[in-house]
This record gives C-alpha cells, structure tokens and sequence, in this order.
C-alpha cells in the first residue's frame, strides 16, 4: 500500500505581472520521503514553496497540504509544518531564549528538552539578542524553531545558502534527524547539489517555472549516463543523436551526456561508425548542468 | 558632478511625487488664499492650514531619510553612502543645506502669502523654526547613540524646547530678537552634532561598540533566566506585539511628562480659569500656574497624536523596508489572520490604558503646586495648594464633564493607535500613501461642491458632507463582513462581537460627546442652533468609532499574507 501524500500539487501556475514564475506544476511527496528541489535562482523553487505554506494563493491548480489548502485553513497545515528560510527573517531584537520561549506558544507538540539539546548541540548562547548573532549562527536559531516540536513536514528553502560548511553540516544533520524520526517528511531546495544528492531520496528539477525532472535519485542517476566513443574519421561538429543532451570532445575522440534507454543509443552510434569506449556514471552536479545549463532545453530533456 | 550634489538629487528624485504634490498643494493654497481670503470661509481655511502641517512634517522626514528605524541605537544615515568617495563633510552639508532650503523656502513662500491675505505672521521665524527642528532632527537620527530608543527620548526633549522657544517666549520673558538668535544657536549646534554623528557613524563607532561587547568573557558565562514557554499562541502572541509597539507609548507618556515638567520650575505667576468661576456661587475666580494652564491641555491632546504616529507605523513591526509582503515569521506562524489582528486591537488598547494611566498618577502630585483665588479689581485674594483651591468646584457635573474629556481623549488615542492598520498591514503602497490624498480630495470636493453650487455655507454643508461619509462606512462595512462570512475568513460570532463592540464604542462616545456638547451650548461658545450641533456631532461620533477599519484589517492582512 502507498504511503498517504503530504503534499499534492496539480496543475499549479502562477504569474507574477507578466512573468510566468511557475508553468503548470504538478508535484506529488508522499509521507516519508525526503525530496531535494533544485534549480536556477528564479527557476521558482521559493514560489513553489510559499504555496505549500499558503503564503501564495494558487492562481491556476491545486494545492494540498496533508490533505488541506494552506491558504484557507493556514493555522492547521502550518502547525504541522517546520519552516526555516534564507531570508534570515527572526526578530533581531530577541534574544535566542526569547524565541524559544514565543515559539513555543504556538505548538502544543514543542518540546522543551529537545530545544534545549539542539541549543547546545549548535553552540547558541540563550542570551545572545538575534542581531547580534552571525548569519550562521540565526539559521542554527531557526532551525531550533523550525525543529523543536517534531513537525510532520520539515520545509527548507535554501537553508545552507551563504552559510560555512559547519553551519551546513548541522542541517544536513537536521535533516538526517528528521529521516530518523519514521513518517516524517523533508522538502528542501538548494544550490549545493552535493547536499542533495547525500540525503535525498527524491529529485524534482525545476527549470523556468517547470518541472523537468522528477523521481528517485537512483531512477534519475540510471537513466544518465555518459559516454565515451571514438569516430572512424575527425568530426567538426557533434552529431545529432536522440537522447544526447551534451557532448564534449573534438577529432575522432567525443563523449556525450545521454538520458534516456540506454538500448537506445547503441544502434545510433554504430549507424554512424562509432565505437563506444566506456561509459561512467554521472554526478546530480553533471546531471542538473546538462539539464538546466546554456543550450539546454526543456524539449531535449524530456523522456 | 560634485558627489554630494549626485546624493541631494537622487534623495530629491525619490520623493519627487510627494514633492511635486506638496509644491501643487502649496500653490493650491495660495491661489485659494489670495483668491479669497481668509474672512469668507475661515474653517476650510483652517482646515487647509493642516494640510501645510502635514507637508513640513513630511519634508522634515524625507531630509531625515524616512525609511529609518526611529528605535535603532546606530545612526540611521544610509550606510551605503559611507562607501562612496567623498568626505564626511559633503556627507552632512549637503543633504543639510538641501533640507534647510527646501524647509526654509516653503515657510517663506507660506509667510508671504500669509502676509498678504493679511495675516499676522513673521515668516523669518516660522522658516527659522523648521529649520531648527530639521537640523536637530538630523543631529539626533543619524548620531550613533548607542541605546535603543535615546533617539525618541531626544527627539520629544528638543521638539518640545524648540516649541518653548517658539510660542513661549512671551511666558518666560525673551524679546522676538533673543528667539531668532536662540533659533540659530539651535541650528548651527545641530549642524555641528551632525557632523560629528556622521563621522562618528562612518568609523564604524556603534560597530566597534558591539564588538566589544561581544568579546566579554562574561557573555557566555552569565546565568540565563529561564523563561516560561508562552500556553498558547495568543499569549505569545500578545508578549511579542507588546513588546514590538504597545510598550511605546507608555515610554513616549514617561518622556513627554518629564519634557513637560522642565519649564514648570520656572514658571511663577497665576492664571484664572473663569470656566469654573461662578460654580461656587461666589465671586472669587481659581488661579492655576499659568504654564499648566496654557500647556496641559496641549500635553494631553498630544497622547492622541502619538497614539497616531504609533499605530501608523513608527516602528514597523511586520512590514520591511524592502519587501511590503507580510513579515514570513508571522506569516508561517499557525494562527489566522483574525487573531492576528485581534492581537493588535488588544495591544493597542492596553498601551493606551498604561500610557494615560501614567500619565494621570504622575500629573497628581502637581495639584499641591501652589494656586490662588482672586477677586475682580482685588487681584489674588489667597494663596493655597491647587487641590484645595479646586476642590470647591469639584461639583458632580464638572466631574462627569472631566470624566467625559478623559474618555473621549482616552478613546481617541486607542482609535488613532489602530485606524492605520489596515492600510499597514495590506503592504500596500497605493492604500498606504495614495488612500489618505485621494480621501482629502473627495473631502475637500463635497465641502466645495455644497458652498461652490449649492449655496451653502461651510456650517450647512457639515452635515451632508457627514452623513454621506457615515453611509458610504456602513455600506462599505456591510460588504466586508458579508464577504468576510462567506469566505470563512471571521465567524458570524466573531462579526457579532465586532458589531457589538461598535454600538458599545459610539454609545459611551456619544453620550461623552453629548455631555461635553451640553456644557458648549450652555456657556454660549456656539453660537448656531443645539440641534445642527448635536446632529453633526453624532454624525461624527458614528464616523469616528472604526467599524469598517477593524474589518478591512483582517481582509488586508489575509490578502497580504496570501498574496
């Protein structure tokens, strides 16, 4: 039996003047998974992510949060969600003790000894005003929030942007917690692919307001891989192959970024002569470039 | 290009729509002030009149860079001047002169029109006076004081010694010459301070502050008091809205009261209150200190005031600077959109009941301050205590009648607290400054339209005017809250106790209203029919208790937060 969805999105569009800003999203999390949103900066992973907090109304679509809207009922769906953003958008003038101590109000699961664990895990001086903190330091202070009362959804918009890799490894530890803990549920962006390809178990790529890609990242990594071949004479220019997103390489020597069956392309190459070397595995780093990077396109990458 | 000229244009071009409309209301004016003069309608005049008040407040903030944290203990000059390549010195002179001749050319312009529709007014004095309160403004913003709020305290000291020097000096005994001179002491001090400040600011001083601060060996090792976790949202809730705006005006009533009390030491004559003579029966006339009879009023009419400044956002609490979108901590938090606002009202009437009631414990030791009672032709007759000088009069209905002042100021300061957050809270730029003209204008429109082709007078006009203002607040309340209902976004509960709320608010000040009205029609102040009066007023009571404002707040902050 299928795990219940947490989060159900259909057909979502949203437009910001004349900017499309999300095209037709359809996005699908059940409960359990940890899913990394990557993309370029103003791909619309925040957009996407303010209407799973119910702070954007849907314009075209749907939206489901455990099974409720977040614009029409916010205090439900944000009570179970654990939210940190890039912003850094804590009151400066509280101190750390302080928003403990408000944040708690709000959710009747806060739990106080695990407040206190992560407070000292991260090193927070309970007295310390948040303006007074480094930027890393305010994203350990949120994330506290954002972690104390076990919510079902923990929700990071590029929680490690900007941050020093300490700082980052303390929330991929919140994550990997969050994993620990059964039933719970990741969605995070970020621009750190390695990051994401450590703790994810679920990619969805967005390019342009769209969703090229979506799926396993075991799914994902076997359907890309590159490959090596040598031509019987120099070529100037890459030939055509369906499936190929990228090559490289120059004379008889290219290799080429392929995505797709790889039965596929076999019979191609051998058409036009070429002798295939080897073929290797590719990063999330390689895969999102050739996906998302210059001259790709959302019509080439498609399955 | 001069750098500093490049700075003065480009802070000019960001205010040029508020400039250009100030400069057509400006002319506005005057034609209207030449055209007609003064005699023939003296209330649209007066009327009018504020809107100058408005425009110098408003030119004081834009050369004080408007966009500023007035509570900050840093200095609120834009920091990202103190990289350019320019010295401090252009830093502070020319955003100062460009203040200074911008400020001093609009009092002039005013005092010369003034003058020539024949009024009394000096307007070296009145240009002086701005100027003044421009550059001490300055001294005290862009100053890196280092103390969150001392910018707040400052500002109500010197405000309130610059007005001493403006409208006091015939009470403590300078000559019109002596102000002048005390006026440019004020702004070449402040012009001083400035520089300093700004030098001070762009070494980083409030930096290195912090720093050091940061560095105590002790910061880590001090024991932390462990607060209690807030019970329930609203709690937390009502804690963080205190603590962000309600705690401000009972600070702002402590400073006020203590600005208010300075001159006090040097006041030394009596002057008679012959409201209250003739109440014992007797011929005798109360004496009070003659400062207190001049300024008190003014101290209390000031609350409402603040009580205004407040609620429109003199700090902001949820709106950044940059980004006018619902502050995302809130915005993710899980309660609705009503309690959020509900929280507000509450705040906002909770500050309003500890700042006067400061404000009224403090000032009661002031009535064993000496006052007198005197005798037509005999001058003061006896000397005593105020509370026993008073006491005689302290009959029922001047009780009622001081209850009735209380409650009307009291009310006023908790609506003007509360009446800007609607337009605050919907992070909308056209409500926020374009709502407030466009309602001027509809006013000013009808005012005319009545005395222009109807043939009214002013005073005729009143009523219409009001009575079309109160139906259109009813029918756009109405629309609200059915739309409110059908959306879900407040119960019918809710809207039940809002409604009630409102018939309660205009009951208790209408009848306060009314009891004051009494005792105008009785003293023979108005001199038009009970009856015009009693109509306006109860227009105005039905107007000036929010209804449609609280609604439209939970609908803006629900499309702010939704966007």
């Amino acid at each position: 039996m299928s795990e219940p969805l947490v989060i159900n999105i259909q057909n979502l569009s949203r437009r910001f003047g004349s900017k499309l800003a999300l095209d037709n999203v359809s996005l699908q999390i059940p409960a359990g998974t940890v899913m990394g949103l990557v993309g370029e900066n103003g791909a619309g992973k925040t957009t996407l992510i303010k209407h799973i907090l119910g702070l954007l109304r849907a314009q075209e679509g749907v939206v489901r949060v455990f099974g409720q809207d977040p614009v029409a009922s916010p205090e439900i769906v944000l009570s179970r969600i654990g939210y940190l953003s890039e912003e850094g958008d804590l009151p400066t003038w509280m101190r750390v003790r302080e928003l403990l101590r408000y944040a708690a109000g709000f959710y009747p699961t806060w739990d106080e000894a695990y407040a206190q664990q992560l407070v000292g895990q991260f090193g927070l001086d309970l007295n310390a005003p948040l303006g007074k903190l480094s930027k890393g330091q305010r994203s350990r202070a949120g994330l506290v929030v954002a972690m104390a009362y076990h919510p079902p959804l923990l929700l990071l918009d590029e929680p490690s942007s900007g941050l020093d890799p300490i700082v980052r490894r303390d929330i991929l530890g919140a994550i990997i917690r969050t994993i620990a803990d059964e039933g719970r549920t990741v969605l995070f962006s970020s621009h750190l692919l390695g990051e994401v390809e450590r703790v994810s178990d679920q990619i969805a790529i967005l390019k342009a307001g769209k969703i090229l890609l979506t799926g396993s990242l075991d799914d994902i990594k076997g359907q890309h891989q590159r490959v090596n071949l040598v031509f019987p004479s120099a070529r100037e220019t890459a030939p055509t192959l369906e499936g190929c997103m990228a090559w490289e390489g120059g004379g008889r020597e290219w290799s080429a970024v392929f995505f797709g069956d790889p039965a596929q392309f076999e019979p191609q190459a051998a058409l036009l002569g070429a002798q295939i070397l080897s073929r290797d595995s590719l990063s999330l780093d390689d895969i999102f470039v050739s996906h998302v990077g210059v001259g790709a396109s959302a019509g080439e990458s498609q399955p | 290009m001069s750098v500093g000229f490049e700075m003065t244009r480009t802070l000019v071009y960001r205010h040029r729509f508020g400039l250009v409309a100030m400069v057509a209301y400006l002319a506005g004016f005057s034609g209207y002030l030449l055209g007609i003069g003064t005699d023939r309608l003296p209330t649209l005049t007066a009327i009018l009149f504020l809107g100058l008040f408005v425009g110098g407040v408003y030119l004081v903030a834009v050369f004080i860079h408007p966009d500023s944290d007035v509570a900050s203990p840093g200095s609120t000059y834009p920091p990202h001047y103190f990289t350019l390549p320019v010295k401090t010195r252009d830093l502070v002179l020319w955003p100062v002169g460009a203040g200074i001749v911008c400020l001093g050319a609009w009092m002039l312009v005013i005092g010369v029109v003034m003058r020539k529709a024949g009024i009394n007014y000096d307007p070296i004095a009145g240009a002086l006076f701005v100027i003044a309160l421009l550059t001490s403004m300055q001294a005290i913003f862009w100053t890196p004081l280092g103390i969150p709020y001392s910018k707040l305290v400052l500002t109500l000291i010197v405000i309130a010694g610059i007005w001493v020097i403006s409208v006091g000096h015939p009470l403590f005994g300078f000559a019109e010459g002596e102000r002048l001179v005390l006026f440019g002491a004020v702004i070449l001090v402040s012009i001083v301070l400035t520089w300093i400040g700004v030098a001070s600011a762009r070494a980083g001083d409030i930096y290195r502050q912090v720093t050091r601060s940061e560095d105590k060996p002790t910061e880590r090792t001090r024991p932390v008091r462990v607060l209690p976790a807030f019970r329930s949202a609203k709690a937390a809730q009502l804690w963080y809205e205190w603590r962000m705006q309600g705690k401000t005006l009972p600070i702002l009533s402590l400073l006020l009261y203590v600005a208010f009390l300075i001159p006090l030491f040097w006041n030394d004559t009596l002057s008679p209150i012959y409201d209250l003579a003739g109440i014992t029966r007797d011929i005798t006339t109360p004496e009070i200190p003659t400062y207190l009879k001049t300024f008190l009023p003014a101290l209390l009419f000031l609350m409402p005031v603040y009580g205004w400044a407040i609620g429109c956002g003199a700090r902001k609490s949820d709106v950044r600077r940059s980004d006018r979108a619902f502050h995302l901590f809130f915005a993710t938090r899980p309660t609705s959109d009503a309690e959020l606002v509900w929280t507000k009202l509450r705040v906002a009437a909770l500050s309003t009941l500890a700042a006067w009631g400061f404000l009224l414990i403090a000032l009661l030791p002031l009535v064993f301050m000496e006052g007198g009672n005197s005798k037509p032709a005999f001058g003061i007759v006896a000397k005593a205590p105020m509370y026993a000088i008073l006491a005689p009069y302290l009959q029922g209905w001047v009780v009622v009648k001081v209850l009735a002042v209380l409650f009307v100021a009291i009310f006023f300061t908790w609506r003007n607290f509360i009446i800007g957050f609607w337009t605050e809270l919907s992070g909308s730029l056209f409500l926020r400054y374009a709502q407030p003209a466009v309602a001027s204008i509809l006013l000013v429109s009808a005012f005319t339209i009545g005395i222009r082709f109807q043939g009214m007078t002013i005073l005729q006009s009143l009523p219409i005017v009001l009575g079309l203002m109160v139906a259109a607040k009813f029918a756009l309340a109405s629309i609200v809250a059915y739309r409110q209902g059908q959306s879900g976004l407040l119960s019918s509960s809710v809207l039940l106790r809002v409604g009630i709320g409102y018939i309660l608010g205009v009951s208790l000040m209408g009848y306060a209203v009314y009891i004051l009205l009494g005792q105008a029609i009785q003293m023979g102040d108005l001199n038009t029919s009970g009856s015009f009066y009693l109509q306006t007023f109860t227009l105005l009571t039905l107007l000036c208790v929010p209804l449609a404002r609280v609604l439209l707040a939970v609908s803006a902050l629900s499309r702010n937060r939704h966007r």
